[in-house]
């Protein structure tokens, strides 16, 4: 320790020792004058007192003085004891106040604890609960999964039964066919029996029909180049009403279907005249569209009452009725081998498989589909569906979502895909046909004429079968002819009546043009 | 030497200019800032310039008369709204430990208070 | 906290002797001797030296209010602590007692009446000044609400356990003392003080004497022997005992003057948290 420190301890113990000397002179002091007080107050100063007697006093002082100090030291004891007694009083009380607190937090802890027990046995009733109501659920549930399982094979056993009737119905159907044929084939011999008469005549015709016919393309099959029409070779009346689509079915036969709920089949003769060589009958409702495939000779129609129906020409038996659609049916395509696409107002579009005669696939575009073209070059499983909402959507047939959606200027009234599959040909509502390139989606010709107007949300527009021209039929009743690559306008081919024309076909050989109108007639140009 | 680094507010104000040892120095004047808290008046003028070897306790029977308080009520000083300094604190002492610098000078603020403020 | 020093300190006594000049008709009542702490106040000692004085059957009975105080002809401050008046009053004649008037005439203006309350107040103003010293008043900010009035009651009772628990909080604090509340006294000026860092900017401790040069070189006692060069007063390091030589007084003893500051922060302060010297020459 530094010298600073030991000085003042010095210092401060010297101080101290000279003042005790002064606190006892004090203490002495102040007791004398305490007595002296005392003197003053008691002793009160008498005149005339004797010395013994003063001398008595002084003694008696002395012993007063000597009490007092007693007393005094008696009365330092006293408040001493006092003052420890008080030190000890605190200390007590502290201690109590310290028990009842612990006290209270014993309470606490007891009512926090009953708490807790109560709270645990509620907690084990609700798991007890619980678990009861668990396996009451797992019962359940057990239950309504057999429930389902017999419902599910209720319902396949349901599907058989349809599909048996189905059937039978077919084969009703055809039977009635076969006996319409066979009573058509009787009237038929009739004719020619009660014709045999009158043969001179007809010789004449024939001749020249033989003699034409190696002009033209006998087998039908073989396309010579197109040739643009100029006139109308005959025209007639095949329904009752409107006739929707119109298509050639080889070189010489084409089918009509329309409101009288039937698809015919037509031959030409050769000398601007037809027979009508078949009928298929099945629908409840207008036909909408045609479309065959050669190799099979099958014919399928989409139909407004909300099916599809399948036939084969060879026999002309129905072979199935798909159902599937929840409103009319506008548009049906062959796609791939065996299947169709089908479009409908209901705004779904399907996929059917034709073997299994079931709906492969549904896709859900969100608007009416107008027209389906298929056959389109680069993927075979590439088709594409024309909208009400202006909008020509491209599916893959594979995914649920459109690959590409292009935004036309009206809404899309018909589809046309050329032989190479590399173009599309649109009709739009707003009188414009478009030709788009498949591979970039860009218009590469658009045609249009002064009086051209689009006749319905269904009227079709065609290419030729060479694709050198592009065909459609007008609301005024004309067929317009463009050249495909010039956009030219070659031919405005007008007919007598002025009903607007729903559908066109061009003959496969490219020598003659179909067309179909509002008013049950149909027309062959030449 | 490093004693007057040790308090550094009190020597730049009186070594300014050239150090004079032996001159006796002129009292320049504390500049001394008011502010009043609670019901304490409001002085109009709230600067004051007051000798340094002035003590609060006679500052402070100046301003009882400039604020027109009553002998028989109170009048506190307050530092720093902290404490309250003795009464025998002169004004040199005051400028030296406590001033504030405002604006280039340095001013000793002073908060008074007609009832005791700040515990 | 020293302990032993500290302990010291606070038994250190100073005697006093007051005489009652009434005039009353009884004469003057015998003074009153009495043995006070040094840190303790007038305003504390006061009334049982008039009750002293009022023991008197006949005499009148003086009211505190009544009085005021003089010693050495000079009216004294009640809030200072007895034994820095001691150490003024007693500068050359040490050993002697401190004689304190007490007078029944009309008070000089000079003289202020502390009661008990007042002084109770001015006690922890007087703290908390030295805690805005020491710590920007940080201390004293965080204690509780009645840890102040019981330093005040520790005092009142001489309880220096309980004095000291809770002094230690100022005492011992987190961070260094910024500044050391250091009163001096010079004759019958009004205290000194400054701003004093306890170390100098090498980091060696600053001693009682260079703080005490420091604060009369920036503050020179405007007293005419004042013109004592500075430079000689802040060379004599050594111990300051022989006379003719400043003199550093407190607690009634000289203090060496190389104490350091920090130390007599600690332990040679007043219960109010200030170290207050006396200087004589």
């Amino acid at each position: 320790m530094s010298d600073y420190r030991k000085l003042i301890i010095e210092r401060l113990e010297d101080v101290k020792t000279r003042n005790k000397q002064v606190a006892s002179v004090y203490n002495n002091y102040s007791k004398l004058a305490e007595a002296l007080i005392k003197k003053q107050k008691y002793g009160a100063p008498r005149s005339g007192v004797s010395l013994e007697e003063n001398e008595e006093l002084v003694k008696t002082k002395a012993e007063m003085a000597d009490l007092y100090r007693s007393k005094c030291q008696n009365d330092q004891r006293l408040i001493n004891a006092n003052h420890a007694i008080i030190e000890y009083e605190k200390k007590t009380n502290a201690l109590i106040a310290e028990k009842s607190k612990l006290e209270a937090v014993k309470h606490n802890l007891a009512g926090k604890y009953a708490r807790t027990e109560v709270e645990l046995q509620r907690l084990k009733s609700d798991n007890e609960l619980m678990n009861d109501e668990r396996i009451a659920t797992n019962a359940t549930v057990t239950m309504m999964t057999q429930q389902i399982q017999e419902m599910e094979n209720d319902r396949i056993h349901f599907l058989n039964k349809i599909r048996e009737l189905n059937a039978t119905r077919i084969d009703m159907m055809n039977a009635e066919v076969a006996l319409e044929e066979q009573r058509r084939h009787s009237r038929v011999q009739d004719m020619i029996t009660s014709a045999i008469n009158d043969v001179s005549d007809k010789d004449l015709k024939l001749e020249a029909m033989l003699k034409k016919m190696p002009e033209t393309n006998a087998n039908g099959d073989l396309l010579l180049g197109d040739s643009l029409p100029s006139r109308s070779e005959f025209n007639f009346e095949c329904d009752e009403g409107e006739v929707n689509d119109v298509l050639w079915l080889d070189g010489e036969t084409f089918a009509t279907g329309g409101s009288d709920r039937k698809i015919k089949i037509w031959k030409t003769d050769g000398h601007g005249g037809q027979t009508r060589i078949d009928v298929l009958a099945g629908s409840n409702a207008a036909f909408t569209r045609i479309d065959y495939e050669r190799d099979r000779k099958h014919l399928i129609a989409s139909s407004n009452d909300k099916n599809v129906r399948l036939w084969n020409l060879d026999t002309s038996r129905l072979m199935s009725t798909l159902s599937g659609h929840a409103d009319q049916v506008t548009c049906v395509k062959f796609y791939q081998s065996h299947s169709a696409v089908s479009g409908s107002a209901d705004r779904v579009i399907k996929i059917w498989d034709l073997q299994n005669q079931r709906c492969s696939r549904s896709l859900f575009p969100a608007s009416k589909i107008l027209d389906v073209a298929t056959n389109m070059g680069g993927s075979p499983s590439l088709f594409a569906t024309g909208h009400f909402d202006k909008k020509l959507r491209f599916y893959d047939g594979r995914s649920s979502d459109p690959v590409k959606t292009v935004e036309m200027g009206g809404r899309i009234t018909s589809l046309d895909v050329t032989m190479s599959g590399c173009e599309l040909l649109v009709s739009t509502r707003d009188d414009t046909i478009t030709l788009m390139d498949l591979r970039s989606f860009q218009t590469v010709h658009c045609y249009s004429a002064e009086n051209y107007r689009t006749s319905s949300d269904s009227s079709r527009v065609i290419l030729s079968s060479g694709n050198e021209y592009v065909a459609a039929g007008s609301s005024n009743g004309c067929v317009f002819i463009w050249n495909r690559n010039t956009t030219k306008l070659e031919k405005r081919l007008s007919s007598s009546s002025e009903n607007p024309i729903f559908s066109l076909s061009w003959n496969p050989t490219g020598y003659g043009l179909l067309s179909s109108s509002k008013q049950k007639v149909v027309t062959l140009w030449k | 030497m490093s004693s007057t680094e040790a308090a550094p507010e009190g020597s730049s104000t009186s070594e300014t200019v050239v150090p004079p040892p032996t001159e006796p120095p002129k009292p320049k004047k504390v500049v001394v800032k008011l502010k009043n808290i609670g019901d304490a008046p409001v002085l109009k003028n709230k600067k004051f310039n007051v000798n340094p070897t002035d003590t609060l306790a006679s500052f402070t029977a100046v301003m009882r008369r400039h604020l027109k308080i009553e002998s028989n009520n109170s009048l506190f000083f307050y530092i720093d709204s902290v404490f309250c300094p003795s009464p025998d604190t002169t004004f040199e002492v005051l400028a030296r430990c406590y001033s504030v610098r405002s604006t280039g000078d340095e001013v000793v603020e002073l908060q008074y208070s007609i009832t005791p403020a700040y515990g | 906290m020293d302990y032993e020093v500290s302990r010291k300190v606070w038994e250190s006594q100073v005697p006093v002797q007051f005489t009652l000049q009434s005039g009353g008709t009884l004469g003057d009542p015998l003074p009153y001797y009495t043995m006070l702490p040094r840190f303790t106040y007038l305003a504390l000692a006061l009334p049982k030296a008039l009750t002293s004085f009022n023991r008197r059957e006949d005499g009148e009975t003086i009211h505190v209010e009544k009085v005021w105080l003089e010693a050495n002809g000079k009216p004294l401050k009640m809030y200072i602590p007895i034994g820095v008046i001691n150490d003024q009053a007693n500068l050359l004649e040490t050993d002697s007692i401190l004689e304190i008037s007490v007078k029944t005439s009309t008070a000089p203006p000079k003289f202020q009446m502390v009661d008990r309350d007042m002084m109770e107040a001015m006690f922890m103003q007087n703290i908390k000044e030295a805690d805005y010293l020491k710590t920007k008043a940080e201390v004293t900010q965080s204690m509780m609400k009645d840890e102040l009035p019981q330093l005040w009651r520790s005092v009142v009772n001489n309880n220096f356990d309980e004095f000291w628990g809770i002094n230690r909080k100022l005492m011992e604090t987190n961070n260094e003392f910024s500044h050391v509340p250091l009163r001096i006294y010079y004759k019958d000026e009004p205290f000194k003080q400054a701003l004093l860092t306890i170390k100098h900017t090498d980091g060696s401790l600053r001693t009682i004497g260079e703080s005490i040069a420091e604060i009369l070189r920036l503050s020179p006692p405007t007293s005419s022997e004042s013109s004592t060069p500075t430079s000689e007063s802040s060379s004599s390091s050594s111990d300051a005992t022989p006379s003719g030589e400043r003199r550093l007084i407190s607690h009634g003893i000289d203090i060496p003057s190389h104490t350091p500051l920090i130390f007599a922060a600690k332990n040679l302060s007043y219960p109010d948290n200030f170290v207050h010297i006396v200087i004589s020459v």
